[in-house]
């Protein structure tokens, strides 16, 4: 066994299981995404040097085996877990909700309305842009944002409502949630 | 002192003196500006109501490539009360396109609302108005009697870059 | 023609290429002698030789770019795209492009720190390693410069952070940017091109003749296995065009490439941008300069130095967690870009002085009080040196064969899909070849080894 390479191959291997989970699986932000070509790098690197670590001067021992069933658990678990453990399907109510939001500056309808549907509503969300600028419209956790539209123009997103919970609905365009274009999105348990 | 001595520092000298002249040569990297603020002409005071704005490319190179550069977009201004300004349209934070909203009298930011006062071209709010340097580069205006407006010079750094986040 | 014909073009081609080499003998072409290995090697012997061979990657596949690439405000991101979209093969070609990039970055800060744990630095080797941390800086401007050609919102960015941190520094900023930015934006381009494909690859080349052992050693697995990963990486995640800079629309939030994050992490802790972001890097830097001066210890080996260890780990794990800090963005959309984007300074440095302290412990505790444990056993049973790993004949033979079934099947599916325009896939199965032709020259060396038996 060669010590260096040993303590090497299992770091890169954590460092980019890491990485990964970071970039696939990571809800604390959408921007780790972009960690994943260096991470996949990093475990190539990793498991490259593995076998050469382990298997210089003769066949590794269970005890230096340990750490490395250690790394690829934490990896299996890490990674390919949340795939098998995704979250529940939602059934569709078969409802249809449709709403008309009209941006302005700095508003959504002038007072940000609350919006309440049930769990598996089908909903519709239409943007009237009535600004000067451009705007868009994104329910933050339930789907992407729609793609930004001029003055004058509208469009349409359409999602499932498939998790309960308080979430926001915003235009996802920067400084424009924050200048007040933010209302709240309800989404209650099924009624019947 | 040693002949010997003599003929190396006269060398010496003599290299120093020599070299001395492509000293100031290194200007050559520095002033790398493709062009220069002359004096030009904008437009006329009757073509631009009061509260109303001006987007024009200064200076003009007549290369639409060169012309299309973020850092030669000016805003000429007319405020309310008839007084010219010109700012660089350049917002200070991310360099995104800045305008003139005559209905708040003040200059907007598309971007991420950082929000100029046209009458001295500082940020107030949003992002630009959290750096240091929260002040637009200002043109220099020169008004003749036929009422042409000319630009004549800048005051401030273009695409300083931002502050802070 | 016949027997004798054959001999004489035999002879012929043996009297050139022997007349060619004598007259290279004089060049410093062969001051440097390749070394391939007999045997797998570790790869820490020649970490530097396959950073090396990334390089050389790049700038073949920089070179191709070039031609299509053009440095200005209009053309930049139009013309990538065409790269991207139109030309054959570039997409393929880009990616691997980008991809080395983050493969040279990596194995460089690798090659790095595998020299600072084994203490390669000593031992006369000081020049060398300063010429390494010079190049190491060199490759990470170069990798800066070239992300930003496209013009795309995340260039952009960059860009601008850059302009700022040079405008920054306090007295000659303003001249410095005017040097390295030019005035306006057809300025800026330019000049980050030309630093991208002459002034820092040039300058690389330079010092590389004075970083360079004279015995190079080239493990042709090694680098295959190396080129499958670059072309596997590239596959799985193709970089993506991104929005072309328009200064009328608003940018969606990026961030920088993963080498600049921890360096904007800095940034947005909202202390002095010439501190955080040109001070602190910089100290960071002069201290790898200096650690050959620093450290007198005569051992090599790092459990006798646990300061510099400790420092060391320190490093690395500051690397690896102001990187991921950097790709933090507050997920509440409804308060203010600033707010999302601010890091809280005591809480961000109290960590960064946390990691250096408990390395340093740790690296104390380790080297006086379990160490000289873990010697002691280990003296007590030593394993056995004289392992021998063999494989039958036929059992090569039958891998090498069905390596190569599998790699011609791999290289048809790669030309397939890109036919189809399936280009992930087409990488995908392109590395996977690479990587099996890697692993067939290994078995060719046991093989051959065995035989010599």
């Amino acid at each position: 066994m060669d010590r260096g390479m040993y303590i090497s191959s299992h770091l890169l291997i954590l460092f980019g299981i890491i990485g990964t989970w970071l970039s696939l699986y990571s809800n604390i932000s959408d921007s780790f995404k972009e960690l994943a070509g260096v991470s996949i790098l990093l475990i190539v690197l990793g498991l490259m040097t593995l076998p050469v670590a382990l298997l210089k001067n003769g066949p590794p021992n269970l005890k230096q085996l340990s750490p490395t069933a250690g790394v690829l658990i934490i990896g299996v678990i890490l990674i390919g877990l949340p795939i098998f453990t995704g979250p529940p399907r939602v059934v569709e109510s078969g409802r249809i909700i449709n709403i008309t939001l009209i941006s302005t500056e700095w508003a959504f309808n002038q007072t940000n309305p609350t919006i309440q549907v049930e769990l598996g509503d089908r909903v519709r969300i239409t943007l009237i842009n009535n600004g000067t600028i451009t705007h868009s419209i994104e329910v933050v956790g339930l789907g992407p944002p729609s793609p930004k539209i001029n003055p004058g123009e509208n469009i349409t997103i359409e999602f499932v409502a498939t998790k309960e919970g308080t979430f926001d609905y915003i235009c996802p365009i920067p400084g424009h949630a924050e200048f007040g274009m933010h209302g709240k999105f309800i989404v209650t348990s099924r009624t019947k | 002192m040693k002949r010997r001595d003599f003929v190396k520092g006269i060398v010496l000298a003599s290299g120093i003196v020599g070299i001395t002249p492509f000293i100031p040569a290194g200007k050559f990297l520095v002033t790398t500006f493709s062009f220069k603020y002359v004096r030009q002409k904008i437009a006329n005071v009757n073509d631009i109501p009061p509260n109303n704005r001006l987007l024009f490319t200064y200076p003009k190179t007549g290369d639409i490539e060169q012309d299309s550069d973020p850092f030669r977009k000016f805003l000429l201004i007319r405020l309310p009360n008839g007084e010219f300004k010109a700012y660089s349209a350049v917002c200070l934070h991310l360099w995104c396109i800045i305008d003139y909203k005559p209905d708040k009298v003040d200059i907007e930011c598309p971007c991420h609302g950082s929000t100029y006062n046209a009458q001295t071209g500082v940020a107030f709010k949003g992002p630009a108005s959290k750096q240091f340097n929260k002040t637009l580069p200002e043109v220099k205006l020169e008004i003749d009697d036929n009422g042409d407006i000319y630009a004549n010079g800048v005051i401030g750094v273009i695409g300083y870059g931002r502050e802070g986040a | 023609m016949g027997e004798k014909g054959h001999k004489n073009i035999g002879k012929l081609l043996a009297d050139l290429y022997n007349w060619v080499i004598d007259r290279l003998r004089r060049t410093v072409l062969f001051g440097i002698r390749l070394v391939i290995p007999k045997k797998l090697l570790s790869i820490h012997g020649f970490l530097g030789m396959l950073t090396l061979v990334t390089f050389i990657i790049l700038g073949v596949t920089g070179v191709l770019l070039a031609f299509y690439y053009k440095p200005s405000i209009t053309q930049a991101y139009t013309s990538v795209k065409l790269i991207n979209n139109e030309v054959e093969f570039g997409i393929i070609i880009r990616n691997i492009h980008y991809h080395a990039a983050n493969a040279m970055l990596i194995l460089a800060i690798y090659h790095l720190f595998y020299q600072l744990f084994s203490g390669k630095y000593k031992v006369r080797n000081e020049v060398i390693w300063i010429t390494g941390i010079i190049t190491g800086v060199l490759t990470f401007l170069e990798a800066y410069t070239g992300y930003d050609l496209i013009l795309n919102e995340r260039g952009v960015l960059a860009i601008n952070i850059g302009a700022s941190l040079t405008n920054s520094v306090p007295i000659i900023g303003r001249t410095l940017a005017s040097i390295l930015l030019g005035f306006g934006f057809s300025d800026i381009i330019l000049h980050f091109y030309i630093f991208h494909i002459l002034v820092i690859p040039l300058l690389m080349i330079i010092i590389l003749t004075i970083h360079l052992p004279r015995n190079l050693i080239f493990d042709p697995p090694v680098v295959a296995v190396l080129g499958g990963a670059i072309l596997i990486a590239a596959g799985l995640y193709p970089v993506p065009l991104g929005e072309g800079f328009n200064p009328n629309i608003p940018p969606g939030i990026t961030v920088p490439e993963w080498y600049i994050t921890g360096l904007y992490a800095l940034l947005r802790t909202g202390i002095d941008k010439f501190v955080a972001g040109v001070l602190l890097p910089t100290l960071f830097i002069v201290y790898f300069l200096l650690i050959p001066f620093i450290d007198k210890n005569k051992s090599m080996s790092w459990h006798d130095r646990p300061l510099i260890t400790g420092l060391g780990i320190a490093g690395l794990a500051q690397i690896a967690l102001t990187t991921v800090w950097g790709f933090y963005i507050n997920p509440n959309k409804v308060i203010g870009l600033a707010e999302r984007l601010a890091i809280d300074p005591i809480q961000f440095y109290i960590i960064l002085a946390i990691i250096i302290a408990a390395s340093i412990i740790a690296s104390y505790v380790y080297s006086i009080y379990i160490h000289p444990k873990i010697s002691q056993n280990r003296t007590s049973n030593k394993t056995v040196k004289n392992f021998k790993f063999t494989i039958s004949e036929r059992a090569i033979t039958a891998l090498v064969i069905a390596a190569i079934a599998i790699q011609v099947i791999l290289t048809i599916y790669s030309i397939n899909s890109y036919a189809n325009k399936l280009y992930n896939i087409s990488m995908i199965s392109m590395g996977a070849s690479l990587t099996i032709f890697g692993f067939l020259i290994h078995l060719a060396r046991i093989f051959s080894a065995q035989e010599g038996d």
